[in-house]
């Protein structure tokens, strides 16, 4: 064969492979896009106005790109100036004085803070605070107006990081921080020596008006801590040890030697030290509390892009003070009753499967959960066991303590460890700042004038006047919290009451020095009942006497309770500081004898409350037993090896040390058991499917129905014309909708529904950025301006907005960093709100949820869903439900009772599905907050199971609570699962879910329309399923860009890239081929003239 | 041993390109077998594309110039079409798996493994197809008469 022959066979071959790869990735590529636009900065699409009508019900509140930006910078400032929570301020310390005082700045964070997260959804982009800071967002810029920052303390931290990598690691936005400045399990706090840097060379006197001192952990999606050792331990890829960090309280969250010693060197430089607390996880404190030195303490949360200017503004007072917390500060939270059950094999707490290895990777299979605590979590723990120390309610004594569970708590060394004897349980060790604490610049009073109950008692109404009594203008926070009577039914049923519980809240306006409001408080009474499982199975509501008190917090509300009832100082009462309780002169308690409205004292009422206002159905039992099960003492009974374990005991108050929680080890899946084969994910087969409807309309794929999406514009959900609609698409298109969910919402030819964007973001969209701002489908004239302006992720971190308690801001949130990202950006779905309830501090993602309270999380949630919602935003709360952890979240199987979770998580997601939460200042004339009939319209499930099911196949949490209680009729979507075994897909359809979030084509034999064509029960769901998820889109703005608008194509460099190297490489594939040929032929053709010649 | 003295660089190569696509069998087999995909059903396909094709690679290497240049190229050309086949059903299988990767924390060992594995057997399959193109180039068969 002559050269020219080969070569051109070589080419051919070549370009052969080159153009079936280059289609392949092109494949991958237009699969992909979507992500890959919001990774690499590409625009492979766009919304392009084609109507003349204008038929749009939703619109962007601003005029322009400039307004959007200058207004959400606002916004986001003002909600961080509300979030910051005061909890020390000695001497008035706070504010600082003058108009530029000198300070200096100690600790790693105070040079590079943590704006958000590292990792998930409230993540600040590191683009959108570059220490250059261009954009005068950042700590440097803000703190550098508002002070006369000590200059070679800010030197030595830059030439600490000058050689560290900035951004952080991870898909998706990348955080501002230096890469080797954060760590699960290190502080990495420099010394002196580290900074290499001496005292003299500092000149702290001439910056030593304050020392301001930032200390703070970590946060993000995928991380957590652990208590111990293990968790304060460094390893490297080879698993040897290279760091162990020592903490006052031997726990992560407690304080580091490092940040010990900076400390010190604050004092050293002045006398006024001020610590910042920029943390989402709760800290271990207590050291910084009683140091006598320390003069104020303010957590500051996450402040986001711009909140260090309202940082600066409150120290110097320019701002004053009104947040609270909104989780227990715990002196040593790993003593808490739930962290006796927490984590993942990998922290060696054995609470993972046993034989977990004989089950396949893809049946998700690793460790489980036994929140034995019961409803004992946070504050209902801590002031129910110091209620019940003092009233000496119980069979024993509350005091009492086993060794491990208390805090060996040492002034002299300044250690709170756990202790290692049994001895006694002492509030004053145990609690540093109680849920709900927070001070002011100024002082205000509270009277509970009033509380009024309805006749029926499913409502109440309670009247409280705030007065500022201090110097400065100032918000205040009513916090309502009630007590119901813990009685020997609830002793013999195993019912478990808080001794206090909040009950609703409002914040004030601004009130000047001496200024009074009135403030009036809507309660659902509903949410004072509680769950009994094991004999009425429904809620109760008991027989005696109900207290109504406020408080500053949750233990202050308390005490006043405690005083009410009889008890003084010298029965124990102490406030959070030690001191002795002293009862206000103010009304701050109220009672409601339940027998005046006819329940009597002794009885039960398991009526009022067992009927779903939302829908008339009957709430019961629905994960005591059965598959849906949670509670894993059904378990025990059916499928668990319990290691020696028949039962779990739950936290009972009648027998605090007695039923404290231990760690239950070593459980393994008994083979061919029927919670083995759920395990499986797989547990529903065909055959044993029935139609919930025998008259259902399995019509699928009709062509001949004469009816479109945009003919759904406000029909109602029950409309026969839905029916119609979903009738008309095939199952192709309705299995192609469910499996292309990753911040995708997928088009339906058949009925004329356009695809959409959507992203993730409890904190606003990350992904876009504010030069594709547009009004309308109309990019604003100036968004080519502002294409270095990184998305709408700009405000504090979730937990910041519930630390302000107030509703109407979570409404304002909704509206602009939720609703705004769907109208400029176009992205009809927003991920968000974060809404899982705070188990424990050492949950990494505790900072994209709200708190340890059910209302507090619930109504703040709720007011964002209204806010959302009212700009056609379709939300998907997330993760429903009970996403408690990180550690092996993926499969991770939760256990609670039902009394616990209706409790605490469900209680708290109820309220936003349900639309409660209203501010009753929303009632106000001229107000523009609009709460919606309908609740949330969207929800994403969890990662986790719920009890022995994937979280979206759990039949008794996703139909009968969440559909059958709630009355929730809206779009499902699985988190990032995909149309894998991990998400049980057809069992997930049977109960409700509407669409898979995931990357990937579909891996499972049965996803295939002609085997589910043939299931009329899957018809049935998947009919059900497309009406949810269409009524939902049909409320949102995608409506308004179905009817308005048309998507393009374009053309991204990426796209022209694989285009051209497919044209390319056929063109010489072919000319390559011709070639071979021609050439080959020629060969023949001399060869056989040789021969003839 | 005359005969593998006389054998061009080509057919040294395109015995190469067999080997290469025999390691990357072995490996999908046991990426597809063990770990994160243990228990789940294996896609024979890529298998018997290899399998064909390393038949189709020992008839070149054996036949030499005694094959029909024509009947080779075919050959050649199916061969890479199947083992590029082979990396795009690889690729296919372990998108599931591989999108772990992207959402912090989520990813196991056991899935950051098999997407490892998964990229070294596409490796493999990608050498032994540059392998057997830089045969076609050469052409294989005895070397020609000094």
């Amino acid at each position: 064969m002559n050269i020219k022959t080969r070569v051109f066979r070589g080419i051919a071959l070549f370009f052969a492979f080159v153009l079936i790869v280059s289609i392949t990735v092109g494949i991958f590529l237009e699969s992909y896009r979507q992500p890959l636009d919001e990774n690499i900065g590409t625009t492979s699409s766009q919304v392009v106005v084609d109507s003349e009508d204008g038929e749009w019900t939703y619109g962007t509140q601003y005029t322009s790109t400039k307004d959007a930006v200058e207004s959400m910078k606002e916004f986001a400032i003002r909600e961080a100036a509300e979030s910051f929570v005061l909890l020390k301020n000695e001497n008035n310390s706070l504010p600082l004085s003058g108009e530029k005082p000198k300070v200096t700045l100690f600790g790693i964070r105070s040079y590079v803070p943590y704006y958000g997260s590292t990792t998930g959804g409230s993540i600040p982009d590191r683009n959108a605070i570059e220490h250059a800071d261009q954009l005068g967002a950042g700590l440097q810029n803000a703190f550098e107006q508002a002070f006369n920052v000590n200059p070679q303390m800010l030197k030595a931290y830059e030439d600490y990081t000058s050689t560290m990598t900035w951004g952080s690691q991870g898909y998706g936005a990348t955080a501002p921080i230096y890469r080797e400045t954060y760590s699960w399990y290190d502080p990495t706090e420099p010394t002196l020596e580290e900074l290499d840097v001496t005292r003299q060379e500092l000149n702290y006197g001439e910056y030593s008006d304050a020392a301001i001192v930032i200390i703070g952990r970590v946060s993000g999606e995928g991380g957590g801590f652990y208590p111990g050792e293990v968790g304060r331990t460094t390893t490297d890829e080879d698993g040897n040890v290279t760091n162990v960090v020592n903490t006052d309280t031997d726990n992560i969250l407690g304080l580091s030697d490092e940040e010990k010693a900076i400390i010190e060197e604050a004092k050293a430089c002045s006398d006024n030290v001020i610590v910042l607390v920029n943390s989402s996880s709760q800290m271990e404190i207590e050291g910084l509390k009683q140091d006598e030195d320390i003069d104020a303490i303010m957590w500051i949360g996450y402040p986001g892009v711009y909140g260090f200017e309202a940082v600066a503004s409150a120290l110097k007072g320019e701002v004053n003070p009104s947040g609270h917390l909104g989780d227990t500060y715990a002196v040593n939270s790993a003593l808490s009753p739930a962290m006796q059950n927490y984590g993942g094999d990998e922290a060696g707490t054995q609470i993972a499967w046993a034989n977990a290895s004989s089950y396949g990777q893809g049946d998700n299979v690793n460790s489980y959960l036994v929140n034995a605590e019961g409803i004992y979590t946070g504050y209902r723990y801590y002031e129910t066991r110091y209620a019940d120390a003092i009233t000496g309610a119980g069979q024993s004594d509350a005091s009492v303590a086993s060794a491990g569970t208390y805090v060996d708590y040492n002034l002299e060394n300044m250690t709170f460890k756990p202790a290692t004897t049994d001895g006694t349980w002492n509030y004053n060790h145990e609690v540093s700042y109680s849920f709900g604490y927070g001070l002011s610049y100024s002082t205000f009073t509270q009277q509970l004038t009033n509380v009024t109950v309805s006749e029926d008692y499913k409502t109440a109404t309670a009247t409280v006047v705030v007065t500022n009594t201090g110097d400065v203008a100032g918000m205040d926070v009513v916090q309502l919290y009630a007590q119901a009577p813990y009685t020997q039914y609830d002793i013999e049923n195993g019912v478990e009451k808080s001794a206090i519980q909040l009950i609703d809240y409002e914040k004030t306006d601004t009130l000047e020095p001496g200024a009074s409001e009135t403030v009036t408080l809507n309660i659902d009474m509903s949410n004072l009942a509680s769950y009994d499982y094991t004999n009425a199975k429904t809620y109760i509501l008991e027989g005696g006497t109900y207290y109504f008190a406020v408080g500053n917090s949750a233990h202050d509300a308390l005490n006043n309770i405690l005083a009410r009832q009889g008890y003084t100082a010298d029965d124990g009462l102490v406030n959070e500081d030690g001191t002795a309780y002293e009862a206000s002169e103010m009304t701050t308690v109220a009672e409601w004898n339940s027998a005046d409205n006819g329940l009597a004292e002794g009885t039960q009422d398991s009526q009022t409350f067992s009927v779903s206002d939302a829908t008339g159905a009957e709430i019961t039992n629905q994960i005591t037993e059965g598959d849906s099960a949670m509670d894993a003492n059904y378990w025990l009974d059916n499928g668990i090896n319990g290691n020696g374990t028949e039962q779990v005991t739950y936290l009972s108050r009648n027998d605090w040390d007695g039923t404290f929680p231990v760690t239950y080890g070593g459980w393994s899946i008994t083979a061919g058991s029927r919670f083995d084969e759920i395990m499986r994910n797989d547990f529903i087969s065909f055959d044993d499917m029935e139609l919930k409807d025998e008259d259902a309309d399995l019509t699928v794929g009709d062509t001949s129905i004469d009816i479109e999406f945009n003919d759904m514009k406000g029909v109602a959900f029950d409309d026969e014309r839905w029916n119609q609609l979903v009738s008309k698409i095939p199952v192709e298109e309705m299995l192609d909708f469910m499996a292309n969910a990753f911040h995708n919402i997928q088009g339906i030819p058949s009925i004329g529904f356009n695809g959409y964007g959507a992203d993730d973001g409890p904190g606003g969209s990350d992904s876009h950025n504010m030069g594709e701002a547009s009004n309308r489908g109309e990019l604003f004239e100036d968004a080519a301006d502002y294409e270095d302006v990184v998305g709408t992720r700009i405000s504090p971190a979730q937990i910041n907005l519930a630390y302000t308690w107030n509703k109407n801001l979570a409404y304002e949130n909704g509206e602009i960093i939720l609703g705004e990202s769907t109208l400029l950006y176009n992205l009809p779905i927003m991920i968000g709100p974060g809404m899982n309830i705070h188990r424990t501090p050492y949950n990494g993602r505790n900072v994209e949820y709200f708190s340890e309270d059910p209302i507090l999380s619930g109504y703040t949630g709720s007011n964002i869903v209204q806010g959302a919602q009212s700009k056609g935003c379709l939300v998907n709360i997330k993760h429903a439900a009970f996403n408690s952890q990180e550690a092996n979240r993926s499969g991770v199987n939760e256990f609670l009772n039902e009394q616990a979770a209706r409790e605490l998580e469900l209680r708290n997601l109820q309220q936003a599905f349900t639309a409660k939460g209203r501010s009753s200042k929303s009632d106000v004339e001229g107000q523009t907050y609009k709460f919606a009939a309908d609740g949330a319209l969207g929800v994403m499930t969890a990662y986790n199971r719920v009890g022995a099911t994937a979280s979206s196949a759990n039949e008794g949490v996703m139909v009968n609570i969440l559909r059958g209680e709630w009355g929730f009729i809206g779009y499902s979507v699985t988190d990032f699962t995909g149309v894998t075994m991990k998400a049980a897909p057809k069992e997930s359809i049977l109960f409700g879910t509407t669409a898979f979030c995931g990357m990937g084509s579909p891996s499972i034999d049965y996803w295939d329309a002609e085997i589910l064509s043939d299931e009329p029960a899957m018809i049935e769901a998947l009919k059900q399923d497309m009406h949810y998820a269409l009524y939902a889109l049909a409320q949102s703005y995608a409506m308004d860009l179905n009817i308005n608008t048309r998507t393009i194509s374009l053309v991204t460099w990426w796209r022209a890239a694989y285009i051209s190297l497919i044209t390319v490489s056929a063109v010489i594939v072919t000319v390559s081929a011709l070639l071979y040929v021609g050439f080959s032929i020629r060969d023949t053709r001399k060869l056989k003239e040789k021969e003839v010649q | 041993m005359n005969w593998i003295k006389k054998q061009n660089a080509g057919t040294w190569i395109m015995l190469g390109s067999v080997v290469l696509a025999l390691v990357a069998l072995i490996i999908y087999i046991v990426n597809s077998t063990t770990g994160e995909l243990a228990g789940s059903e294996m896609d024979m396909i890529p298998i018997w594309l290899t399998i064909v094709s390393m038949a189709l690679l020992l008839i070149l290497f054996g036949a030499g110039k005694k094959l029909n240049h024509w009947i080779a190229t075919i050959v050649m050309f199916a061969i890479v079409v199947m083992l590029t086949m082979c990396i795009v059903l690889l690729s296919f299988g372990r998108e599931a798996v591989a999108t772990n990767l992207f959402i912090p924390g989520m990813a196991t060992p056991g899935q950051i493994s098999c997407v490892t594995v998964a990229i070294v057997c596409a490796a493999f399959y990608v050498l032994s197809i540059i392998a057997l193109i830089i045969a076609s180039f050469i052409g294989n068969g005895e070397k020609k008469a000094a």
